[in-house]
């Protein structure tokens, strides 16, 4: 294999799949990326045999071929290049011979064969999405996903397709995320799925603001086509929770927040919730909304937030982590926070169908 | 022709003894606890070949007469209790009358005894069971009891047992668990015609330890004083936080002066000891407790090794708050002698491994040269005074802690030396750290409350008829420790609300396990007990670590507040905060002492 690019070229391409590259691995070719030269592009894949990523950089191809290199390390040597033109060259015991300029390289690799294949995609599911829909949903949603593996159905996003439309849930037990897309599909194409976190992650970075996305779903299997990249996942197995029911049917109290000056404050005040399991208070009145917080022996914080407010006093705590995490990754200027009452869930909308549902906290004395 | 036939007595005997005797110790045992049920002042044991070819026990006890020698002989022969009735309150070590005739079946047996004011006495000599000779003899008042070739007639069971040594050791634990249950009672062990042990009658346990075991363990043991929790009398000393052993050997329990093993006293030691004592160490105790002994059932196990407890919760709360008083009361005294937790003889490889890159950290070293004579004139010498704070904090442990110690340095960034009256003592910066931040911590979150975090979604689960009691009864106590819960029918629960500081999603399995913990932990818990493994995470990050330079002023403040800590001698992962090298361990060392004395 023989073929020379350019940096800028090669560090985007290896930028779109080394993510993926475990760091500790008992298999080594894992560690590794597939480089596959054909006609005047080069193929690179990586896979952690949950998640794989396929893309590829445009290359002035003299002699076709494969063959699999240290991810990392190849990154790592390809951005201290000094020259932007280089020269790859491959023998047949994988060894790779890199110039560029006045510096000279050699990596050994391993070969084509012991990389493990992605999955093929025949006969799946195809739905189509516009890139942007999908990167602005798993933005809205995705940070409620459960880190803790004890329950791995919440280790990852809901997609839902139904009714022609495409509901992505996220939740951890405390809050919960959820989000409409509007999209054409046959009824057959109807499912229910969960994509893992380390796939999530992976799409938002692929995702970008034109285009389409072609998602397949296979057996235990998705795959994401993003034109140039693909990126394919196995699936979380099992039933995720009933999340319908968690969504109060009523709401007694509504406030229109400025999700800015909202965030601002509450970023303040938490400044005082320093442990991660305080809370913060919001105090309801006419008009206003009084944000507090207190840690015994550090001290306390306070600040009046002057909203349109006509129901009845009210205060609730909330983590403040939980409440400020939908506002930083919204883009709405205005949001909608519903409450009914002190022990019950507090739910925060756009304009959009949007929500998230939190609960509150009790501080037992 | 019939199936069933009842037993030759000797047989039956045999089968008894597959229960009772089931190596030379056991029998040691049931002799020694004869000779105690006999009034004896002075017991002496001799054995040779690791008990089996010869094992011989000699009273000053009361004796008997001949009518009653020859009954002990007979199954369920005994003087010790006489009608059912009292089985239900036994006061005596043995009742089941089956040791001596047990004992008889399986070896060459010969019984002297004689009553204190009787012109002669009896000697009686069995073989196998059988007896084959009953005469007079002429001995010292008492029973003498000698057992020669144990087993001779049960090979198979001759074949269980283990080398000479390791059942002379065993007979050796057998009669230090007795001579600790009995320190009025003077013993004497010969073995192979060697004196082992000569313990003269003591006036308490104290002495009797120190008979045992020497000076250097009773210095670190602390007095057990009872709860005043009704029934239930505590006594006896326990060790130090910190003070431990890799195995259960010297965690001895006596219920009315038998030594027992018992699953509820552990679990109660364990929850006493709590974080004071390293994972996977067992304590050192010397505990006796006192029941009505209506409130306990020795007649459980043949050999009597188990009892059962009427009111098992209440003796296990028993031991951990009497446990929890003693180290906390220990505190004090603990840090006027400043003496570290571990003196446990050092072996020589941790003491090397320490003192062998001896070199003071410069940018310390320098640091103590600048500052010391400004901010404390005094120097090394005499009683260093804090710097001029007086934050209630500061007074509490100022006032307590007589400053009998002085930093040399800082080994290693990460030892702190210092001297103190009993040689040098070792302080890890990160572990006294933590120690210091995790009570700090803990406390401000106790006083805060436990924050709870309720649950998008209910969940319901089932648990066993047991294990729901249990729950039904300390709902109040969960629900301090943050966890929302409620029945939800029989032996089903609901919970909504968990502590904020846990991540788990999965509030089910989360719930049996808090069960199982708590279960065997004891009522009176700190509501943050669920938290302290967060909490003791989080303190981990935020304290100084190893390679971390300290100044002499932020080493002072280190010491002294670790010294204000509940429990200073270990970190929260119950690894030890400070190591004691003693002088004497030094001096012999160097070998200017040829070997400590106890």
């Amino acid at each position: 294999m023989k073929f020379s690019v350019t940096k800028e070229k090669l560090l985007e391409g290896l930028q779109q799949v080394q993510n993926v590259v475990s760091t500790r691995t008992t298999l080594p070719i894992l560690s590794n990326v597939l480089l596959q030269a054909n006609g005047n592009e080069v193929h690179l894949t990586t896979t952690d045999l949950d998640v794989g990523v396929r893309g590829s950089f445009e290359a002035q191809v003299e002699k076709e071929g494969a063959t699999t290199l240290p991810a990392r390390r190849l990154f790592n040597i390809i951005r201290e290049l000094p020259s932007s033109e280089i020269q790859f060259d491959v023998d047949g015991k994988n060894t790779a011979s890199i110039r560029s300029g006045q510096s000279f390289f050699k990596i050994l690799g391993l070969p084509e064969e012991e990389f493990p294949p992605l999955p093929k995609f025949e006969g799946a599911k195809v739905v189509t999405i516009r890139q942007k829909d999908l990167r602005d949903g798993l933005r809205k949603t995705s940070y409620a996903i459960s880190t803790d593996e004890t329950r791995y159905v919440l280790n990852g996003v809901l997609f839902s397709f139904k009714e022609n439309k495409l509901t992505l849930v996220a939740t951890d037990g405390r809050r919960l995320a959820m989000l409409d897309i509007e999209l054409e599909f046959p009824r057959s194409h109807e499912a229910d799925i969960i994509v893992p976190t380390k796939a999530v992650t992976e799409l938002q970075r692929l995702l970008a603001e034109d285009g389409e996305v072609k998602v397949s779903m296979g057996s235990g299997q998705i795959a994401f086509d993003l034109n140039n990249t693909l990126l394919v996942s196995k699936l979380i197995e099992g039933n995720y929770p009933n999340y319908k029911q968690v969504i109060p049917s009523e709401a007694k109290e509504r406030v229109t927040l400025e999700r800015e000056t909202f965030l601002n404050s509450l970023r303040r005040v938490s400044l005082l919730a320093s442990d991660k399991s305080n809370s913060i208070k919001l105090n309801f009145s006419k008009n206003n909304i009084e944000i507090t917080a207190n840690t015994p022996e550090v001290g306390e914080a306070k600040e009046s937030l002057p909203v349109a407010y006509k129901g009845r006093d009210l205060s609730i705590a909330f983590n403040p982590e939980f409440l400020m995490a939908p506002l930083r990754n919204l883009i709405e200027d205005e949001v909608f926070l519903d409450l009914i009452d002190e022990m019950s869930p507090g739910v925060l909308k756009i304009q959009t169908p949007f929500l998230y549902v939190l609960m509150p906290m009790r501080i037992s004395a | 022709m019939s199936r069933i036939r009842l037993l030759p007595e000797i047989v039956a005997s045999q089968v008894a003894a597959g229960e009772v005797v089931e190596r030379p110790a056991s029998v040691v045992k049931e002799l020694i606890e004869n000779s105690i049920d006999a009034g004896a002042r002075k017991i002496d044991i001799l054995i040779r070949r690791g008990g089996i070819s010869l094992l011989r026990v000699i009273d000053d006890g009361c004796g008997m007469d001949r009518d009653d020698a020859l009954l002990s002989l007979e199954r369920h022969a005994t003087s010790k209790i006489r009608s059912a009735a009292d089985l239900h309150a036994i006061a005596t070590l043995g009742f089941r009358g089956e040791a001596l005739p047990s004992i008889a079946s399986v070896s060459r047996f010969r019984l002297t005894t004689r009553e204190a004011d009787a012109v002669a006495g009896t000697e009686i000599i069995v073989n196998g069971g059988k007896i084959d000779i009953v005469r007079d003899g002429g001995e010292a008042p008492g029973t003498q009891v000698e057992v020669r070739s144990l087993f001779y007639n049960l090979p198979a069971r001759r074949k269980f047992l283990r080398s000479e040594n390791t059942e002379s050791r065993n007979i050796e634990h057998q009669l230090h668990l007795q001579a600790i249950g009995h320190p009025e009672i003077a013993f004497t062990f010969v073995r192979d015609d060697r004196l082992v042990l000569q313990l003269p009658r003591a006036a308490n346990l104290h002495d009797r330890i120190r008979d045992l075991h020497g000076n250097e363990l009773l210095e670190r043991l602390l007095p057990l004083t009872s709860a005043g929790l009704g029934k239930i009398d505590i006594g006896g000393l326990i060790g130090q936080a910190g003070v431990s052993r890799q195995t259960r050997a010297q965690q001895l329990v006596f219920v009315n002066g038998r030594a027992i093993e018992s699953p509820v006293v552990t679990a109660g030691l364990r929850e006493g000891y709590h974080t004071a004592l390293m994972k996977g160490q067992f304590p050192v105790t010397f505990l006796f407790l006192n029941l009505d002994p209506a409130s306990v059932d020795v007649n459980v196990h043949p050999a009597k090794r188990e009892v059962r407890f009427r009111d098992p919760t209440g003796v296990r709360e028993a031991v951990v708050n009497s446990i929890r008083r003693a180290l906390e009361g220990g505190r004090g005294d603990w840090q006027e002698k400043f003496r570290a937790p571990n003196i446990s003889p050092l072996s020589a490889l941790p003491i090397e491994r320490e003192t062998r890159p001896i070199e003071v950290q410069p940018a310390f070293a320098q640091q103590t040269i600048e500052t010391l004579p400004r901010v404390a004139p005094s120097g090394f010498e005499g009683p260093r005074k804090l710097p001029d704070t007086t934050t209630p904090a500061e007074e509490r442990i100022d006032k307590k802690v007589p400053q009998q110690f002085q930093i040399i340095g800082v080994l290693n960034k990460l030892y702190v030396l210092m001297e103190n009256a009993d040689g040098l003592v070792l302080v890890d910066q990160h572990a006294a750290h933590e120690r210091i931040l995790f009570e700090e911590l803990r406390r401000r979150m106790e006083e805060q409350g436990v924050p709870s975090q309720k649950l998008l979604l209910p969940q319901t689960f089932d648990l066993s008829p047991r294990d729901a009691e249990w729950v039904e009864r300390n709902m109040s106590i969960l629900q301090k420790m943050g966890i929302g819960i409620e029945g939800f029918g029989p032996n089903t629960f609901k919970i909504d609300c968990l502590p904020a500081f846990l991540k788990t999603s999965d509030p089910v399995s989360f719930m049996q396990r808090v069960v199982d913990d708590l279960k065997s932990a004891s009522n009176s818990s700190s509501p943050l007990r669920l938290g302290e493994e967060t909490i003791a995470k989080t303190v981990c990050r935020h304290a100084v670590k190893a390679n971390d330079p300290l100044r002499y002023l932020e080493v002072e403040k280190l010491i002294q507040d670790l010294l204000g800590c509940d429990l200073p001698y270990c970190c929260p992962h119950g690894r030890p905060t400070m190591i004691q090298i003693s002088l004497a361990e030094l001096e012999k060392k160097f070998g200017r002492r040829s070997a400590i004395q106890t």
